[in-house]
């Protein structure tokens, strides 16, 4: 049985599915981009989908509720793109740093 | 041979003061290089009328990148000594030469201008920068009255082991750090506590940065 929670979460995972698909195409994400986060879109739209038959396997291999599969892979997921997303920043001002001493350095040296 | 003096003035926002302070700085050095740090005011032509060497930020980095980035034009031009200043008038280029003769005699790496904690800083400063002074004293073993001033100056063969990572105002802080650490000769000399604008310069938040760092540096050891 379809409940109204499952729903939403089958039009979450295909709009974002979409979305994803539309910033590769524009180039705003690239191969492995497109790979790791169509792959979450497709777990969550399995896991909802296949509810029931995870729930079973849950049970018996990780002795746990699906829920609280879910909430525990999720929780795991946003601590490593956090991690990610704090290393790329830290990069990016490494690297805007680099051009600005570069720039300035260049100007100035040709100055009279 | 005659060294070449070059003076480094990290400004932001300075139009009202960047005049007098480069054409004084003028007087003393062979060079002055003014680093906008992408001020929002005209405070780059106002400079570079008076006479500056002026670079402009792509983006606003901070006190401590500027005066990096200053300091490192100071050497392609060929600086013997370095001195930095701040753009608000708060010390006086006329006390640079004195300085200079101070390195040259007693043959030091660097000249720390300090200032009193006297009624011309106000109260809140005077706070922040004994307790930063102590600080520094007591994790670095330094003997040091005023840790945040921004007048130095240094030949080109401290610069290397001087030159600070911090962007922003932890700058001063990792200065005195990295003296400690490399064991450069250093003495301070007394200057005017001039305070032209009471609200700029390092914040609460700034201090409190600084103090963190600190201890970080001393762990690092």
């Amino acid at each position: 049985m379809i409940r109204i929670s499952h729903f939403i979460a089958i039009i979450y995972s295909i709009i974002m599915l979409i979305l994803t698909y539309r910033l590769y195409r524009k180039n705003k994400l690239n191969f492995l981009g497109l790979g790791i986060w169509t792959s979450i879109w497709l777990a969550l739209f399995a896991g909802i989908l296949l509810f029931d038959r995870i729930e079973t396997v849950a049970n018996i291999l990780l002795g746990m509720r699906v829920m609280d599969v879910f909430v525990f892979g999720a929780i795991l997921i946003i601590f490593i793109l956090l991690f990610l997303l704090n290393f790329n920043i830290v990069e990016n001002k490494r690297k805007v740093q680099e051009i600005i001493e570069e720039t300035a350095l260049r100007e100035g040296t040709k100055k009279k | 041979m005659k060294e070449k003096i070059v003076v480094v003035i990290p400004a932001y926002n300075e139009a009202k003061y960047i005049e007098k302070v480069v054409k004084r700085a003028k007087a003393v050095a062979d060079e002055v290089v003014v680093v906008d740090d992408r001020s929002k005011d005209n405070t780059e032509a106002v400079a570079r009328k008076a006479g500056a060497i002026v670079v402009r930020l792509l983006a606003n980095m901070g006190a401590g990148f500027s005066t990096r980035i200053g300091c490192d034009l100071a050497l392609k031009r060929g600086a013997d000594i370095i001195a930095t200043i701040d753009a608000d008038g708060q010390h006086e280029p006329e006390d640079i030469p004195k300085m200079l003769s101070i390195l040259k005699k007693e043959d030091l790496d660097i000249i720390f201008g300090s200032r009193q904690r006297d009624k011309n800083m106000p109260i809140i400063k005077r706070i922040g920068n004994w307790g930063l002074s102590t600080l520094t004293k007591m994790l670095f073993n330094i003997n040091i009255n005023d840790s945040q001033t921004g007048f130095h100056v240094f030949t080109k063969k401290a610069y290397p082991r001087l030159r600070w990572d911090s962007s922003r105002y932890g700058v001063v802080s990792e200065f005195v750090v990295k003296v400690a650490k490399s064991n450069l000769r250093f003495i301070e000399v007394p200057i005017k506590t001039i305070y032209t604008d009471k609200k700029t310069g390092m914040n609460k938040k700034d201090a409190l940065k600084s103090a963190v760092k600190m201890v970080k540096w001393r762990l690092e050891k």
